[in-house]
């Protein structure tokens, strides 16, 4: 039943996709509607970077370091216009050289002569600061390490983002049913 | 799908009721043709499915039938557009400047691009509106001015409206010029659609090139033009 189902899709689907190839000015509107849509969402990013000065406006909690403020898969948008962070501030920071961005708190704060911060961190949920985290030799973050604060939140929302990013072959079948659909849909 | 597949049949009352008969009699000419014309089969429930094959069908019509030719201004002015913002959006996407410094760059590229989907967005929606193609004056009868032709089937009910009118209408209803010159016609899609979903697309053809006699010969309709597509006259 459901492989005809699929089947039956599959051959509709194909029929439109020929019918889009034979008429190329509708291929060229459906193509550059299917860009636009892909635009817009990175537009809206890119927009998101540019309002809040972050490299990484959304980011995703991956590990329990936070709790219980913050869980594994929870969303926390972040804003990073304000250069003075304080002590208990709740950062988003990557090390350098290292891909994968931390939320921590801020634990320590040295303000230097020149106007520059010399920061330690640590998750609220361990035992000790994130020293042993930093890269060897480096006993302080400076300012330029944060990615932003975290100013809101929303709850296992990113559970999505992880189950992509651990099973990546997912990222492609969705995105390519998404745009198959888009292809041969004509509601404009 | 069979509860979704009886309410239709229901609704498109006027075609045969039991869902194991065959497609509708016009089929049967392929014998006397001696080729197999392959009908096109549509859920019926889809109704944007619906409208796309009706809508498609009337374009095809007065193309090929009624000998008019499509003016695409409108439709390249729009893929200009779309493409003219792509490439904003890409240069703010794919710029090899790293992030703080490009800050400027996307904050133009981006406002530019969301300005660009403004402008297209507008277009569809005052302009286009309903109308699904503009067509060329029509050179067999010395016409000066193309058509615009516009199609409306609401969500819920089973009628189709076609509406084929000068295209400087919308500018002349402004002006408050009446009467304005139209025709229009509604039909119960279930004139051309079975049961099972299988469209009569000669059918159709048929009944839209009559439309484009009635204008040809200039028997406009005089009803006040509210294009509602309420209008139930039914034609067969």
């Amino acid at each position: 039943m459901i492989p005809a189902m699929i089947k039956d899709i599959y051959d509709k689907q194909m029929i439109e996709l020929k019918k889009l190839w034979a008429n190329k000015r509708q291929l060229t509107y459906q193509v550059l509607n299917l860009a636009m849509i892909v635009f817009s969402a990175l537009m809206i990013w890119k927009g998101l970077m540019f309002i809040t000065k972050s490299e990484s406006p959304v980011v995703v909690v991956l590990s329990g370091s936070m709790e219980p403020a913050f869980q594994r898969g929870d969303i926390l948008f972040l804003d990073n216009s304000n250069p003075h962070v304080k002590v208990g501030d709740v950062v988003v920071f990557k090390i350098k050289d290292r891909d994968i961005p931390i939320v921590h708190r801020i634990l320590k704060l040295h303000e230097k002569p020149d106007g520059s911060y010399d920061l330690l961190t640590k998750g609220d949920n361990n035992r000790v600061d994130d020293r042993g985290l930093y890269a060897p030799g480096q006993l302080w973050l400076s300012r330029d390490d944060i990615l932003g604060q975290a100013r809101g939140t929303l709850r296992y929302v990113g559970m999505v983002t992880i189950a992509l990013n651990d099973y990546p072959v997912l990222k492609y079948v969705l995105v390519g049913m998404m745009g198959l659909f888009v292809l041969t849909s004509k509601e404009g | 799908k069979a509860v979704v597949h009886h309410y239709i049949s229901i609704i498109m009352g006027k075609k045969k009721s039991s869902p194991k008969e065959e497609p509708p009699a016009e089929v049967e000419k392929p014998e006397t043709e001696e080729s197999v014309i392959e009908l096109h089969q549509v859920d019926t429930g889809d109704i944007i499915k619906v409208k796309q094959v009706l809508d498609e069908t009337v374009v095809s019509t007065l193309i090929t039938t009624c000998d008019l030719k499509e003016n695409h201004r409108l439709g390249n002015i729009k893929l200009i557009l779309m493409a003219v913002a792509c490439a904003f959006a890409a240069v703010a996407q794919f710029a090899p400047v790293p992030f703080p410094e490009n800050r400027p760059l996307l904050g133009v590229c981006g406002t530019i691009y969301f300005i660009i989907s403004g402008i297209l967005q507008l277009i569809l929606w005052f302009v286009d509106e309903d109308a699904i193609m503009i067509t060329y004056p029509d050179e067999s009868i010395k016409e000066t001015k193309g058509l615009r032709v516009r199609t409306v089937f609401p969500r819920y009910t089973e009628f189709f409206t076609l509406m084929l009118e000068y295209e400087d209408n919308k500018e002349l209803k402004k002006k408050g010029q009446k009467p304005v010159e139209f025709v229009k016609e509604t039909w119960s899609v279930g004139n051309f659609f079975d049961v099972d979903g299988y469209f009569d697309a000669a059918g159709f053809d048929k009944a839209v090139a009559r439309v484009y006699e009635r204008f040809k010969k200039k028997q406009f309709d005089v009803e006040d033009d509210e294009f509602t597509g309420n209008n139930k006259q039914k034609k067969d």
